[in-house]
């Protein structure tokens, strides 16, 4: 039913359904009115000449006598004229009847008795209205039938009949053009419209639609349309930037390989020189795989949530990403202490968490100062899980601390001094944010930095 | 030549440092902004390899600084950073030319002997005195069509006097331009690679093309 799918079909069916309806009922209506007045004009009639032909009936000595003589005359006299009476006692025996009835007479089982007014058909197949009355002359009970042929009177509403089926389709045509227009007309706004937000690519995200100039009941639509379309173009443009980042990272462990085989391969060397060299590029292709690998681990964080929904309990994983990072930590003499580890339960991917401590705990070791010491803190607060990893280290300046979480920063002093591929930060709070919580940050620059990740709590726990 | 290579990728700066040396430049390489940029100013280098993104100091900011006071040694820029806008802003800055990570490293030869020819009156990659002919990107010398073999260090001299044809160099140029950072000037050694190069050159030659200038220095001129 796809014609139904447009909203200029569905209003101009509604709008000529609801037109036939009123149609329909105000013919029916003006038809039954008509009707009813065209007959009750001829049972006035029917009943003004019953009550003169009663009135013609009265009795002289005792005996009952009728003086027809006066209506005799006229309609009443000429056979079959249209017109006709008669007056029968209570047995059915026929008393008196009009000319105009010949032979037939009216008294008989082809009309009811005790029905005034009926309808029926006449003695010479004429269409009848008859008027049926009993009436009582000195103590006897007589019956009245005056008859009246309708025939004009019913080719009068066959006319009115044939008029109103004749202009029923005219004005529903009339109607469906006239709204047809009308439809058009409302509607061009939202053509305009649809045609502006068409002219939007993905090569042109920055064009918006006018949500000034269009009338009042689109400015919501074309705001909100907007309002959307700067989201895409920030997405967009943070995907760009991204690609473009990436692509700068992966260009330097590329430069690496390729310059090493360049300046190797200008002459012979011996093997020590060919063994290094290979060294050289294996160093720089593990670079490569490493940043590839969190490539690929931020933009499917980036394309999902965390689908993995098991109960984690998360002593267990801070424990064993103490246990990976413990020589860490001892090869640089840093002291790792546990000053709070509740059990806490959330529901998530272990292997997940595992490396969001893991990068948290990384860090507090890479940019601590030798000698230095680490506080992990796990425990339960409101409805979060709250785990706080605080170092003893170099702190970010408040100007890089907008910037921590961001791709591929890295902070000036550390580039070059510090391994790092600028991805650790951005993914733990990747993984914190498909989790349901949240990373933050505090620091102070020459004492150090506390990471506090917050993660919503399973519901049973 | 002596050439500055500014670059916090370790591998690939011992990479090109040991590339340019085997071409018989003298290198020094800095690790960092701060350390590059301090020598691109004290040291006279004849053309500098500079990246972008380094720790401390960016390489715009170096390049900024040294053609502030006027240095006017032709700089490679040496980035990973493709963007256009990032190629015109280095050009703006003063970079002479711009290479983009991953590059050719025979590429990179060529277009740092373009940029070293441009200084001087030198334009194509032979230079050619009297019937000395020079092909700078072989490293092959000839006199009267004949090949002459050279040591690298002893072929870096010659180049340099080549570049620098009709010129007066000093013993201080020579171990500027010729010895990297850790030499220690001794002009004896410079004395005794001119009479080495002079054998090799002029021996048998009815015109000697390298002079000693008394008090000065030495010229190659025909």
């Amino acid at each position: 039913m796809i014609m139904f799918r447009s909203i200029k079909t569905r209003l101009l069916l509604w709008l000529l359904s609801a037109f036939a309806v009123i149609m329909i009922s105000l013919g029916l209506f003006l038809y039954n009115r008509l009707d009813t007045i065209v007959m009750e004009m001829v049972d006035q009639v029917l009943l003004g000449k019953a009550d003169l032909i009663k009135g013609l009936v009265h009795s002289d000595h005792g005996e009952i006598e009728f003086e027809m003589y006066h209506v005799t005359i006229g309609d009443y006299s000429i056979t079959a004229s249209g017109h006709y009476f008669e007056v029968a006692d209570t047995k059915g025996n026929s008393l008196v009847k009009s000319i105009s009835l010949g032979e037939h007479t009216l008294n008989g089982s082809r009309y009811p008795k005790n029905i005034r007014y009926f309808m029926g058909t006449g003695p010479y197949q004429e269409p009848l209205r008859l008027f049926i009355e009993e009436f009582q002359v000195l103590g006897e009970t007589y019956v009245i039938y005056v008859g009246e042929d309708i025939k004009k009177e019913l080719a009068l509403l066959k006319a009115f009949r044939i008029f109103l089926l004749t202009i029923f389709p005219v004005a529903i045509l009339i109607v469906a053009i006239i709204s047809m227009i009308v439809i058009q007309v409302s509607l061009s706004p939202l053509a305009s419209f649809s045609r502006q937000i068409g002219l939007i690519t993905e090569k042109r995200l920055h064009e918006r639609v006018d949500s000034q100039g269009v009338d009042s009941e689109l400015k919501y639509l074309a705001s909100s349309f907007n309002e959307t379309m700067n989201r895409l173009e920030k997405a967009f443009q943070a995907q760009r930037d991204f690609l473009s980042d990436a692509s700068h990272e992966l260009r330097t462990p590329t430069a690496v390989i390729k310059s090493t085989a360049d300046v190797t391969l200008r002459r012979e060397r011996s093997g020590v020189e060919y063994r290094e060299a290979l060294g050289t590029v294996k160093d720089a292709a593990e670079r490569m795989g490493g940043l590839i690998d969190r490539l690929l681990k931020l933009s499917r964080l980036d394309a999902e949530q965390s689908e993995k929904k098991e109960r984690v309990n998360l002593k267990n994983v801070l424990k064993t990403a103490l246990k990976t990072i413990t020589p860490l930590a001892e090869a640089q003499e840093i002291d790792m202490y546990t000053e709070r580890a509740e059990d806490v339960t959330v529901e998530g991917d272990k292997d997940q968490l595992a490396e969001l401590f893991l990068s948290l705990l990384d860090n507090s070791i890479k940019y601590n100062r030798p000698k230095g010491s680490v506080s992990l803190y796990l425990a339960r607060f409101d409805n979060w899980a709250v785990i706080k990893v605080a170092d003893t280290g170099i702190g970010i300046t408040p100007e890089a601390l907008g910037k921590i979480f961001d791709r591929f920063y890295r902070e000036d002093t550390s580039r070059g001094e510090i391994p790092g591929t600028g991805l650790g930060l951005p993914i733990a709070k990747g993984i914190a944010e498909s989790h349901g919580g949240r990373v933050e940050v505090e620091s102070r620059v020459g004492e150090g930095s506390t990471f506090t990740v917050y993660l919503p709590l399973t519901t049973s726990s | 030549m002596r050439i500055l290579i500014v670059e916090d990728e370790k591998a690939l700066a011992n990479n090109l440092k040991r590339g340019f040396s085997e071409e018989g430049y003298s290198v020094d390489v800095a690790y960092d902004g701060e350390e590059g940029g301090f020598m691109a100013e004290t040291e006279p280098y004849d053309l500098i390899i500079l990246d972008i993104m380094l720790p401390k100091v960016d390489g715009f900011t170096i390049l900024k600084n040294i053609r502030k006071q006027g240095i006017k040694v032709p700089v490679l820029m040496l980035t990973a950073k493709d963007a256009v806008s990032n190629k015109i802003k280095g050009l703006d800055t003063g970079a002479d030319d711009y290479v983009i990570k991953p590059f050719d490293f025979d590429e990179l030869l060529a277009r740092v002997r373009a940029l070293l020819r441009r200084k001087g009156e030198v334009k194509s990659a032979v230079i050619g005195i009297d019937d000395l002919e020079i092909d700078t990107a072989g490293h092959q010398v000839k006199r009267g069509g004949k090949d002459i073999k050279l040591s690298a260090k002893q072929y870096a001299l010659l180049e340099y006097l080549a570049y620098n044809k009709g010129k007066v160099i000093t013993r201080i140029d020579i171990s500027e331009h010729i010895y990297d950072y850790d030499f220690d000037l001794d002009s004896n050694i410079i004395d005794v690679y001119i009479n080495l190069l002079r054998n090799k050159i002029d021996k048998g030659f009815e015109n000697k093309l390298i002079h000693t200038v008394r008090g000065a220095g030495y010229i190659l001129k025909e």
